[in-house]
C-alpha cells in the first residue's frame, strides 16, 4: 500500500499541514493501522526532493508558523499516473493456516482434519462478528460498508477454501 | 412474548427415514437439538444433507420414523392431525425458498390467511396483516397480488404471514435461494432484525455461510446427523472491528 | 423416439394426471360405442325380422292391405322377364297355447316345391315340409315353449282351434329367426286352411333374375296385375313396424348424439387440461432448444399414444356395455335380438374419437404453448399465473348460439324436417357446452358476490382459485352442463310422453272385458285373429249386454300404412276414442255411414283434415272416404284409423276377429272366463288391461331412464375424472394451505365448494340447454309423427335434474377431496 500516494492524493483538493493529512489519512481512509506524524514528514520530506510537492511557511492562529504542503503539476501528473496503472494483486500465500495444516500433515498422530475444523469454527466466528456487526451496524459510511463487505467476503472464501481442504485431504 | 420455558424447540433422537428396500434413505439419523426462546439457529449443511426433513418433521409437515419433536413443551407424537394443523397455524410459521404465496389472493391477504383460518373475523385479521405488513416495510404493496410482487417482496410478505399469528417458532427454509443478494440481504436483515427486536425464535436453513452467520448458533448437518453445534459469542462493533489492528 | 421417452418418463412421474387422462378417453369412447351399438343394433334387428320373413325376394305381388287374392289372378307374373321364380305365401298372426299362456307366432304356408327359391329353412331335426304335412318351428323357440318333435301344438286361428303335429325344427336363421322365432312353418294348403284363405295366398314373392333392374321388373309387373293387387318391396311390409321402432329410435338416436358430444367433450377436455398444467415444463423444452414443431409433433405422438391404448379400452368396455343394454331392451320389446351389431361405422367412428380428439385437443394447447413466450412459461410465478379462456371462443360460441335460435325457430315454424332432430340435439349439446367458457367468468363472479356473505373463509377462497383457472373450470362445469342438458331435456320429453299417454287411455278403454287370441305382438303390431262365431256364444251368456267385435287390419292408404281399428260404433254409446276435434255424437253418425277417423299422427303424414277424402287400397280397388273426425291414438305407433265393423267387412272382407269387447255386469266373469277357456282364448278384465299397458309404459318409462341414467353415469364419470384432475393440478396450494394452518376438513370444505361452485356456474346453461332440448323433442314430436302433446315443463323433474347434479357434483368432489386432504404436505409443496 502506497502512504506517498494516499498523501499526493489528499493533497490534490488543495493545500494542507502534516497534522491535518495525518489525522484524514487514519480516520477516514485507513483506520486499520497506525501512521505516525514522523513517518508523515519523512514521506513529504521524500516527495518534496522528487518535486511532487512544495510547501510554504504560514503563520497560524496560535502565532506558530506551519509548513503547508501542495501539489506540484509534476505531483499531479503521478498521482495521475498511480491511479490510472493497476495495483499490484499479490497472492499473499504466506498463509498461517496453511502452514498448520500442512505441518500437521507432517506429524505423527496429528490429524489435519481437526485443524481445519477449528478453524473453520474460528473463520466463521469472525464470519459471524462481521456480518452481524455490518447488519447492526447503524449509519456506517459507505466506505465503511465496503470494507466490512470486503472482509465477509474474504471470510467467505476462506471457509470454502477450508471445505475444499476437508474433502481434498480426506 | 414467547413462551416464558426455557426450550422453544426440543429435538431428541430424531430419525426419518423414506421409502423401502432399494429406495430407503434415511434422512435423519438421530438428532438431537435444543433451541431456547428467542434464539435464532442457522442449520448448515450440504444438499442432500436432511437439512428440509429436519426442518418439516419440527413443523410438523412429516411426522418423525422415531424420536420426538416438543414445541413449547408439548410433544408432537401425541397429536392428532388436527391438533397438529392447529399447532401449525398457532404456534409456527413457515417460510419457504419457493415463497409458496396464494397466488389469487393479495399481498394482505395473504398475510390475513392464517388468522382467517383459525376463525378470526376478517376485519381484524387485515388489520393485523397491515401490522405485519409494515414491520417488512411493504405498506404500499399490500393490494398487489403475488404476480405484480419482485422476489424479494413476495419473500417478505411470506415473512408476514408467518409472523402475523405470532408464532413461538419461524421455520425458514433457504429463504434468500431464489432470491439475487441485494433481496437476500434485506430479508436476512429483516430475520435479523426479528430476532433482535422481536424476540422471535428462528430455525433458519441454508446452505450460505453468509445467512448462516446471521444467527445466534450454527449447526452443521452432515448425513442426517449433527456434525457440530457452534454457539457465537455477540461481537465487537463495526468501528471497532475497522480500526482492528492487522497484525 | 427419444424424445417419446421422455413422455413416458412424465406419465411415470405423474401418474395421476395419466391414468384420469386415460379414464377420460376411455369414458368417452366407452359410453358412444356402447349406445351406438345398442341403437344399430335395435334397429338392424327389426329390419332383420321383415328381411328375413321375405327372404331372397326383390319384390312381392300383395293385395290391399294384406288380404289374401286369387294365385291364379297373378300367376302370369311368373312369366315376366327379369322374374326367376314367384313364390306365394300365406301368412298371417295366430296364437299358439303355450305353458306359460297364449303367445303370437306368424302362421307361415310355403309351396314346398317352389319355397326354397325365396328362403332357406334349415332342419336341424325331423323331416321337411314336402315329405309331411305338418309344422315347423324353430328349434329353441319349440323348446322354451315346452314341445318337442311329434308334439301336436295348438293354434287358435280365425277358422277356429286346430292341432298340428310338429314334424320338423329349424336351424335358426332366415325366416326361422322372424319375430325371435315366432314362427311356425305349415305348408300352403294347411296354412289357408287354418287361416280360412281358402286357396287365396297373401303375397307372391318375386325372386329376380342376377342384375335384373328391380325398378322396371316392378313396374312391368304392376302393368300387369289386376285391380286390387299392388307390388312392392319387401320391406314396406315393416312400415308399421318401423314407426313403432322409430318411436324408440328417436330418443334413442338424441341419446347416441348425446353420448357423442359427452365422449368428445370429456376427451378434449381431458387433453386439453392435461396439457394445459405443463406449461412450465414444455417451456423448458423450448428453452432447450426444442423448435415449434418438433414440441407439437412430441406433444401429438404422447397424445395419440395414450389415446390409442384409452381408446382400445374404451372400445371394448363399450361393447360390453352393449351387450348389457341389449339385455335390457330384449326383456322390454320381449324379442330375441340377434346378438350385438358390430356396426363398423360405429366401430369406426369410436376409434377415431380418441385420438382424433385427443390431437385436437394437443394441437390447440400445443401451438399456444409453442407461441408463448419461453421466460413467461419458465417463470410462471411472475406472472400472475392462472389460465385464460382464449379469445377466438367468444365469437365462436357467439356465433353458435345464433345458429342454434335459428335452428329453434326452424322447427318451431316447420321449415326443418323432424328427421333432423337427432342432429339438432347434438348441436344444442354442442353450443350450450361451448358457451360454458363463455358466461362461466361471469356467473362465477356473481354467484361469488351473492353468496360472499355465507361462504366463509374456505368457500371464498375457492371461489377465487377457480376464477384464477377459467378455462379449466369451464371445461369441468361443462361436463356437468352436458349432463344437466341431458337429464332436463329426455326427462322432460320423456315424462311428457307419459302423462300423455296416460289420459289416453284413461278415455279409450272403457269396455268391461277383452276376449282375445293372444296379445298383438309388441313389436310387430300384429293380431292373431279367432272365428267369428265364437263371439255369439259371449253374447248369449245371461247377463252380458254387448259382445263388440275389434279388429287391427294391416292397410294400405296411399302412400301410407296404417292399422285400421276395425269395431261397431252405435249412436248412444260412449265414442270411446280421444277426439282431437269434433263433436262425438256426429262422429259416430259419420262412422256408422261408412267414413273414418284417423289419427293425427296419420292425419299429419296423409296431409288430410276432417271432411277431406282418402283413398284405402282394398282387395277391390281404390275406395275413397271422408274423414270424418280426428283422435290421439297411440297404438300402432299412433298410425291407425277407426272404421265401423259393418263398412270395414264390406270393404275388406273381414275373416276373423281379433278381440272381442265384452260389456257385461261382474257376475257374468266366471262364466265368461269358463267360456274363453274352452276356446284356448285369452279373458282380460278391463284392469288386466290397464295393467298390461301400465306395464309397458313404465317398461319404457324404465328403459329410457336407464339409458338417460347410464349417459348421467357417464357425465358424472365425466365430472368426477376432471374434478379429480382439478385437484390434482392443486396439490401445491393445498399442501401450502395445510402447512399454514389449514385442516383437513376445512381443505374438504374447500375443495367441496369449488365442486358446487362449478356445479352452480354449468347449472344455468344447464337448464337453458336442457329446456330448450325438451322443446325441440316436443317439437319435433309433432313434426315427426304428428302427435298434439301440450308442451309443459316438468318442474319437479327440471329441479330434480338440477339437484342431482349438484350432488353428483359435490359426490363427485368426495374422492378428490379426500385425496387432496390426504396428501403428504412435505411432497405437495414440492409438485410443480
Ligand atoms: N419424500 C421423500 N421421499 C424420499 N426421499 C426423500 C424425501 N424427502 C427427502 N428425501 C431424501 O432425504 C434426504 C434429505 O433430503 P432433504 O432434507 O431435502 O435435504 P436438504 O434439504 O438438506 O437438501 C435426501 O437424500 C433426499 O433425497
Ligand atoms: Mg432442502
Amino acid at each position: 500500500m502506497s502512504i506517498r500516494h494516499a498523501i499526493l492524493g489528499l493533497l490534490a483538493n488543495g493545500p494542507r499541514h502534516g497534522y491535518d493529512l495525518r489525522a484524514t489519512y487514519q480516520d477516514d481512509l485507513v483506520r486499520a493501522g497506525k501512521l505516525n506524524i514522523g513517518q508523515v514528514y519523512t514521506t513529504l520530506d521524500r516527495l518534496e526532493r522528487d518535486g511532487f510537492v512544495e510547501h510554504e511557511r504560514v503563520v497560524g492562529a496560535e502565532g506558530r508558523d506551519k509548513k503547508v504542503y501542495a501539489l506540484t503539476a509534476h505531483g499531479r501528473a503521478e498521482l495521475d499516473r498511480w491511479i490510472a496503472g493497476p495495483s499490484p494483486m499479490p497472492l499473499d500465500l504466506r498463509n498461517e493456516v496453511f502452514l498448520k495444516i500442512a505441518i500437521a500433515r507432517r506429524i505423527e498422530g496429528v490429524d489435519p482434519q481437526d485443524v481445519i475444523e477449528r478453524e473453520r469454527r474460528a473463520c466463521f466466528e469472525r464470519l459471524h462478528e462481521v456480518t452481524q456487526a455490518r447488519a447492526r451496524a447503524q449509519g456506517v459510511a459507505v466506505e465503511d460498508e465496503l470494507l466490512l463487505d470486503l472482509a465477509v467476503l474474504r471470510l467467505k472464501a476462506f471457509l470454502k477454501w477450508l471445505d475444499h481442504c476437508e474433502e481434498k485431504l480426506s | 412474548m414467547n413462551v416464558a420455558k426455557g426450550v422453544a424447540v426440543e429435538v431428541t433422537g430424531l430419525t426419518k427415514v423414506f421409502g423401502e428396500g432399494d429406495t430407503r434413505v434415511e434422512a435423519l439419523r438421530g438428532i438431537d437439538l435444543v433451541v431456547a426462546p428467542g434464539e435464532f439457529v442457522a442449520v448448515m449443511g450440504a444438499s442432500g444433507s436432511g437439512k428440509s426433513t429436519l426442518l418439516h418433521t419440527i413443523g410438523a409437515l412429516e411426522p418423525p420414523t422415531k424420536g420426538d419433536v416438543r414445541i413449547g413443551g408439548r410433544s408432537l407424537g401425541t397429536l392428532d392431525d388436527d391438533a397438529l394443523t392447529v399447532l401449525r397455524r398457532r404456534q409456527i410459521g413457515f417460510v419457504f425458498q419457493a415463497f409458496n404465496l396464494v397466488q389469487v389472493l393479495t399481498a394482505e391477504e395473504n398475510v390475513a390467511l392464517p388468522l382467517v383460518i383459525d376463525g378470526l373475523p376478517e376485519r381484524e385479521a387485515n388489520a393485523r396483516a397491515a401490522e405485519a405488513l409494515a414491520l417488512v416495510s411493504l405498506t404500499p404493496r399490500r393490494a398487489h397480488l403475488p404476480g405484480e410482487l419482485s422476489g424479494g417482496e413476495q419473500q417478505r410478505v411470506a415473512i408476514a404471514r408467518a409472523l402475523v399469528t405470532n408464532p413461538v417458532l419461524l421455520l425458514v427454509d433457504e429463504p434468500t435461494g431464489n432470491l439475487d443478494s441485494r433481496a437476500g440481504e434485506m430479508v436476512m436483515a429483516l430475520l435479523r432484525s426479528l430476532a433482535d427486536e422481536q424476540d422471535h425464535t428462528i430455525v433458519m436453513v441454508t446452505h450460505d455461510a453468509g445467512d448462516a452467520a446471521m444467527a445466534d448458533r450454527l449447526v452443521r448437518l452432515r448425513d442426517g446427523i449433527v456434525l457440530d453445534d457452534q454457539t457465537l459469542p455477540r461481537g465487537r462493533a463495526a468501528a471497532e472491528l475497522l480500526s482492528e489492528d492487522p497484525s | 423416439m427419444r424424445l417419446l421417452r421422455f413422455s413416458t418418463r412424465e406419465w411415470k412421474r405423474r401418474p395421476g394426471r395419466t391414468v384420469l387422462t386415460l379414464l377420460g378417453i376411455v369414458i368417452g369412447v366407452g359410453s358412444f360405442v356402447s349406445i351406438g351399438l345398442t341403437v344399430r343394433t335395435a334397429r338392424h334387428s327389426t329390419r332383420a325380422m321383415f328381411d328375413a320373413l321375405a327372404g331372397k325376394a326383390d319384390l312381392e305381388v300383395v293385395a290391399g292391405s294384406g288380404a289374401g287374392f286369387d294365385a291364379q289372378a297373378a300367376s302370369k307374373v311368373a312369366r315376366t322377364t327379369g322374374v326367376r321364380a314367384a313364390v306365394p305365401v300365406a301368412l298371417a298372426p295366430v296364437a299358439l297355447a303355450g305353458p306359460n299362456g297364449p303367445v303370437t307366432l306368424l302362421a307361415l304356408g310355403i309351396d314346398p316345391a317352389l319355397d326354397h327359391a325365396a328362403r332357406d329353412l334349415r332342419l336341424r331335426a325331423g323331416k321337411p315340409l314336402d315329405a309331411t304335412d305338418g309344422a315347423l318351428l324353430l328349434a329353441s323357440f319349440a323348446d322354451s315353449a315346452g314341445l318337442a318333435l311329434g308334439d301336436p301344438c295348438t293354434l287358435v286361428t280365425p277358422a277356429g282351434m286346430s292341432h298340428v303335429t310338429i314334424t320338423g325344427l329349424l336351424e335358426p336363421g332366415g325366416a326361422a329367426s322372424f319375430n325371435g322365432g315366432s314362427v311356425v312353418v305349415v305348408r300352403l294348403a294347411r296354412a289357408q286352411a287354418l287361416l280360412g284363405l281358402k286357396n287365396q295366398i297373401n303375397a307372391l314373392q318375386l325372386v329376380l333374375e342376377e342384375g335384373a333392374d328391380i325398378d322396371a321388373v316392378a313396374a312391368s309387373v304392376r302393368a300387369q296385375l289386376p285391380t286390387g293387387l299392388s307390388v312392392r318391396r319387401p320391406v314396406a311390409r315393416a312400415a308399421i313396424a318401423d314407426h313403432t321402432v322409430r318411436n324408440i329410435q328417436q330418443p334413442l338416436d338424441a341419446i347416441s348424439v348425446m353420448s357423442l358430444v359427452a365422449g368428445a367433450f370429456i376427451i378434449l377436455n381431458t387433453f386439453l387440461m392435461s396439457i394445459g398444467e405443463r406449461r412450465r415444463q414444455l417451456a423448458l423444452l423450448r428453452a432447450l432448444g426444442t423448435t415449434r414443431s418438433q414440441l407439437s409433433g412430441l406433444l401429438l405422438r404422447e397424445s395419440l399414444l395414450l389415446a390409442g391404448i384409452g381408446t382400445l379400452l374404451g372400445v371394448a368396455l363399450g361393447v360390453a356395455a352393449a351387450h348389457g343394454m341389449l339385455a335390457g331392451i330384449e326383456a322390454f320389446l320381449g324379442l330375441t335380438l340377434p346378438g350385438v351389431q358390430y356396426d363398423a361405422g360405429v366401430l369406426l367412428l369410436g376409434l377415431a374419437l380418441g385420438p382424433g380428439l385427443a390431437a385436437l385437443a394437443t394441437w390447440i394447447p400445443a401451438r399456444r404453448a409453442g407461441r408463448r413466450p419461453v421466460l413467461e412459461g419458465l417463470f410462471p410465478a411472475r406472472t400472475a399465473g392462472g389460465d385464460r379462456v382464449p379469445r377466438w371462443w367468444k365469437p365462436i360460441a357467439a356465433a353458435l348460439v345464433l345458429l342454434m335460435v335459428a335452428v329453434a325457430l326452424g322447427f318451431v315454424a316447420g321449415h326443418l324436417s323432424g328427421e333432423l332432430i337427432a342432429p339438432a340435439m347434438g348441436f344444442v349439446l354442442i353450443t350450450c357446452t361451448l358457451s360454458v367458457p363463455v358466461v362461466v367468468p361471469s356467473l362465477l363472479r356473481l354467484a361469488h358476490k351473492g353468496l360472499r356473505g355465507a361462504l366463509g373463509m374456505t368457500g371464498n377462497l375457492a371461489f377465487r382459485q377457480l376464477a384464477r383457472w377459467p378455462l379449466r373450470t369451464s371445461l369441468t362445469s361443462g361436463v356437468l352442463a352436458l349432463a344437466v342438458i341431458s337429464g332436463i331435456g329426455m326427462g322432460n320429453a320423456t315424462m311428457g310422453n307419459v302423462h300423455d299417454i296416460e289420459d289416453w287411455y284413461e278415455r279409450t278403454v272403457m269396455t268391461d272385458y277383452l276376449i282375445r287370441a293372444a296379445m298383438p305382438a309388441n313389436a310387430t303390431m300384429t293380431s292373431p285373429s279367432m272365428a267369428s262365431g265364437i263371439g255369439a256364444e259371449f253374447a248369449n251368456v245371461p247377463g252380458v249386454e254387448r259382445v263388440r267385435p275389434l279388429r287391427f287390419l294391416p292397410v294400405e292408404i296411399e302412400s301410407e300404412t296404417a292399422i285400421l281399428m276395425a269395431r261397431r260404433f252405435e249412436p248412444g254409446l260412449p265414442l270411446e276414442l280421444d277426439l282431437v276435434s269434433g263433436d262425438a255424437g256426429g262422429v259416430v253418425d259419420a262412422l256408422v255411414r261408412g267414413e273414418v277417423v284417423l289419427s293425427s299422427v296419420l292425419a299429419q303424414r296423409l296431409g288430410r283434415n276432417v271432411g277431406d277424402k282418402i283413398a284405402l287400397t282394398t282387395p277391390n280397388g281404390p275406395v275413397s272416404v271422408t274423414v270424418a273426425g280426428l283422435i290421439t291414438e297411440y297404438t300402432a305407433a299412433g298410425a291407425a284409423l277407426y272404421m265401423d265393423w259393418k263398412a270395414a267387412d264390406a270393404m275388406y272382407n273381414m275373416r276373423g276377429v281379433d278381440v272381442y269387447l265384452v260389456d257385461a255386469p261382474q257376475s257374468t266373469e266366471p262364466q265368461l272366463r269358463r267360456l274363453a277357456a274352452q276356446h284356448g282364448l285369452m279373458f282380460q278384465t278391463n284392469a288386466d288391461l290397464r295393467k298390461f299397458i301400465d306395464e309397458i309404459i313404465s317398461g319404457t318409462i324404465g328403459m329410457f331412464w336407464a339409458i338417460l341414467a347410464l349417459v348421467l353415469v357417464v357425465a358424472c364419470l365425466g365430472v368426477v375424472n376432471t374434478l379429480s384432475m382439478h385437484v390434482l393440478e392443486q396439490k401445491r396450494e393445498i399442501g401450502l394451505l395445510r402447512a399454514i394452518g389449514m385442516t383437513r376438513k376445512q381443505v374438504k370444505r374447500f375443495v367441496g365448494v369449488q365442486a358446487l361452485a362449478l356445479a352452480a356456474v354449468s347449472l344455468v346453461p344447464g337448464a337453458l340447454g336442457g329446456v330448450a332440448m325438451a322443446y325441440a323433442m316436443y317439437a319435433s314430436a309433432y313434426a315427426v309423427t304428428g302427435v298434439h302433446l301440450d308442451f309443459h315443463l316438468d318442474l319437479g323433474l327440471t329441479i330434480g335434474a338440477l339437484a342431482l347434479a349438484a350432488l353428483a357434483a359435490w359426490l363427485a368432489a368426495w374422492l378428490p377431496a379426500r385425496h387432496a386432504a390426504d396428501t403428504r404436505i412435505a411432497d405437495a409443496l414440492a409438485y410443480e
